[in-house]
């Protein structure tokens, strides 16, 4: 599903260049649980940014099923890229508070070139995916971290992405509540066979991954399967 | 629809914050107000001054006198050696000058004359003065005596005949100027607390001329008197003098003289055949000595002078609008950087920076159009309010208008397109800001 070839990426900070990613090369097949661990700076987040769409790497390709390359790929395709083939979940949920769930999930489909005839019935099947269904008209403010979480989720899947992208999901969240969207991560992994990154660096989400990768030193060291 | 998606994001994001739009949308509110205000107040006055002053005037006409010099900076007398205005010259003028469609002169009797004018009382009042050996004196005042054509004073003729020389007439019909009663009821009236003179009344005014006389001088000999009614007032009629038929100034001339004199023109007014001529025209009558000026010179000295005001009034408004944009763009600049992480959240789910810029000027633009809507109405119930408070207490102004503002739609529309147009263009530099930040990088720096 995803080949990356000798990706590379380079920050300069107070003059220092620092390289973050050094000719990094993975394949992630479809339907894959990929957990990607290390330590903080160690490139994680970079890595599921660049997959995202959402920052550049100085060099390198990635060859994405159906897309093509996305380092390569204009502005307009790169924004259907990131609307209708990658869905993201951030650590800190990133809701809008003045919006309600309803309103949150809805975002992605703002953005999507060809009008979504069956919008608000997406929308709902994606809250009640996440359990959420009768949570629809609450505000942010009035969820529970853990139902924050699970509206963040629920817009990342709601224009039925292939890949999922998730930036430490838990890291916010206390144990009972970060199994629980484990749970959900796992279950949208196996039964819609969505293809699944997620950075951490809780070793004790290992068990929830078919393959685990870590980067130190900017090079990818260990791979299991 | 895409934008519509937009404009959803955009008002909902303004309206979250409700005292920050309303301060935003204040600057633009103001300064549409200001605008429509002055423009509207400037576009009245410049109308009730070329329309009314000089709008009796037409751009064909050249008023022509012979040259004067000007003694203690107020005393005009005419220059030695300046070429006459008689008959004789009226006739070379018309052989000379080409393009002269009619010709009408102004004498003015060189003697000092006076009217009087008796008031009448009620019987009553009357008597009760004679019981106490009182008499009422005529009213009199000094005035100068001109010859106008009725060509020149059709303006305040409601019946064109009766301004006409019959020997049989048992009053002489005279006109007087406008800008004399004006002038008498916002000075004399107001500082002695006479009470003013009513136009309408005037018209009905019955009183006597008598010529070789006056308060302030004698001839040693004087004519009259002769019964004159008011037959109409003229803006165009010159101020210092009653105005009659020309043939009477030569009827009473010869009176006065016991011989025929000859007519000699104080002043000329020559209409062209068109505006085109007029510079022409005036140019050749300067070459044989006269004093020309054209209403032409005065409308665009006007112009200019009023061209001046309304950029200064515009100025005013712009230096407003500016001030609130600079507001706008603070806001809303501040406002991206608040929403840093939304911006970042949008940009992940598929949003183009051009989706990002479109939003913040769509927020500009909402503002600049609410913004300027209420400009619209706050400007028009100013106008109303000072247009009321104007006619209430200013009812006394020469010249006072009979609005003081002319608003119109394509002034509001104006004024309305400044303001939307300043905001939008504020909102560029937010806008750029916005779609210029890295997702990425805002994510990571939360």
């Amino acid at each position: 599903m995803i080949k990356i070839r000798s990706l590379t990426k380079t920050f300069v900070k107070d003059e220092a260049r620092l390289v973050v990613l050094d000719a990094i090369d993975l394949d992630i097949a479809r339907g894959d649980f990929v957990m990607i661990l290390g330590e903080s700076g160690s490139g994680k987040t970079t890595l599921l940014n660049i997959l995202g769409a959402i920052d550049t790497a100085d060099s390198g390709e990635i060859i994405v099923e159906g897309f093509g390359d996305i380092l390569s790929a204009s502005d307009k395709r790169l924004a259907e890229y990131r609307n209708r083939v990658v869905g993201h979940i951030f650590q800190t949920f990133n809701l809008k508070k003045i919006y309600t769930a309803y309103a949150n999930v809805k975002v992605p489909l703002l953005f999507s070139n060809e009008p979504v005839r069956d919008a608000h019935d997406r929308i709902v099947r994606a809250l009640e995916r996440v359990g959420l269904g009768d949570r629809a008209h609450y505000r942010p403010p009035q969820l529970s971290e853990g139902q924050c979480q699970r509206v963040a989720i629920a817009r990342a899947i709601v224009s039925e992405p292939e890949i999922l992208l998730a930036d430490e999901p838990t890291g916010n969240l206390d144990p009972k509540t970060a199994r629980k969207i484990m749970d959900l991560l796992v279950g949208l992994n196996r039964d819609d066979g969505t293809t699944l990154l997620m950075v951490t660096h809780d070793v004790s989400m290992l068990q929830y991954a078919q393959k685990t990768v870590s980067l130190e030193s900017a090079k990818i060291v260990v791979r299991k399967k | 629809m895409l934008w519509k998606n937009l404009l959803f994001i955009s008002v909902r994001d303004l309206f979250a914050k409700k005292g920050r739009l309303l301060l935003t949308m204040v600057g633009i509110t103001v300064g549409v107000a200001c605008l429509l205000f002055l423009l509207s107040l400037t576009t009245a006055i410049k109308k009730k001054v070329i329309t009314e002053v000089l709008g009796t005037v037409p751009e064909t006409e050249l008023d022509v006198k012979s040259e004067e010099v000007t003694l203690l900076g107020f005393i005009r007398m005419p220059k030695e050696g300046a070429p006459v205005l008689d008959e004789k010259k009226v006739e070379e003028i018309k052989k000379t000058v080409p393009g002269i469609r009619a010709i009408y002169g102004t004498e003015t009797i060189a003697l000092p004359a006076e009217i009087k004018a008796a008031i009448e009382l009620p019987e009553s009042a009357r008597k009760t003065l004679e019981m106490f050996g009182l008499q009422l004196k005529p009213f009199g005042t000094d005035c100068g005596v001109s010859g106008v054509p009725r060509e020149l004073v059709a303006d305040g003729l409601e019946h064109p005949e009766d301004y006409a020389f019959k020997k049989d007439n048992p009053f002489v019909p005279v006109v007087i100027s406008t800008h004399l009663v004006d002038m008498y009821n916002i000075s004399f009236a107001t500082a002695m607390k006479m009470p003013r003179l009513d136009p309408k009344g005037l018209k009905r005014l019955n009183f006597e001329l008598w010529i070789g006389e006056s308060s302030m001088a004698s001839s040693g000999r004087v004519i009259g008197p002769f019964p004159c009614k008011a037959v109409g007032l003229s803006r165009r009629a010159p101020i210092w003098s009653i105005s009659v038929p020309p043939e009477y100034i030569g009827y009473w001339k010869k009176e006065y003289y016991r011989e025929p004199k000859e007519t000699v023109y104080q002043k000329v007014a020559i209409f062209a055949e068109s505006v085109n001529l007029v510079e022409g025209m005036e140019k050749k009558l300067e070459e044989m000595g006269f004093e020309v000026t054209t209403n032409k010179e005065t409308i665009s000295k006007i112009n200019t002078a009023s061209a001046v005001i309304n950029a200064l009034v515009i100025l005013v408004g712009l230096i407003i609008l500016l001030i609130s944009s600079a507001s706008i763009i603070n806001i809303l600049t501040m406002s991206v950087y608040e929403e840093a992480t939304d911006i970042a959240i949008l940009r992940s789910v598929g949003a183009r920076k051009a989706h990002v810029r479109g939003i913040y000027l769509l927020k500009a633009g909402f503002i600049g159009l609410v913004g300027a809507l209420d400009g619209l109405l706050i400007g028009f119930i100013a106008i109303q309010i000072a247009d009321n408070l104007a006619q209430k207490y200013l009812h006394a102004l020469p010249y006072r208008p009979d609005t003081f503002f002319l608003p119109s739609f394509s002034l509001a529309g104006a004024c309305f397109l400044v303001g939307f147009v300043f905001s939008l263009a504020a909102g560029t530099i937010p806008a750029n800001i916005a779609a210029s930040l890295n997702p990425s990088k805002v994510l990571r720096e939360g």
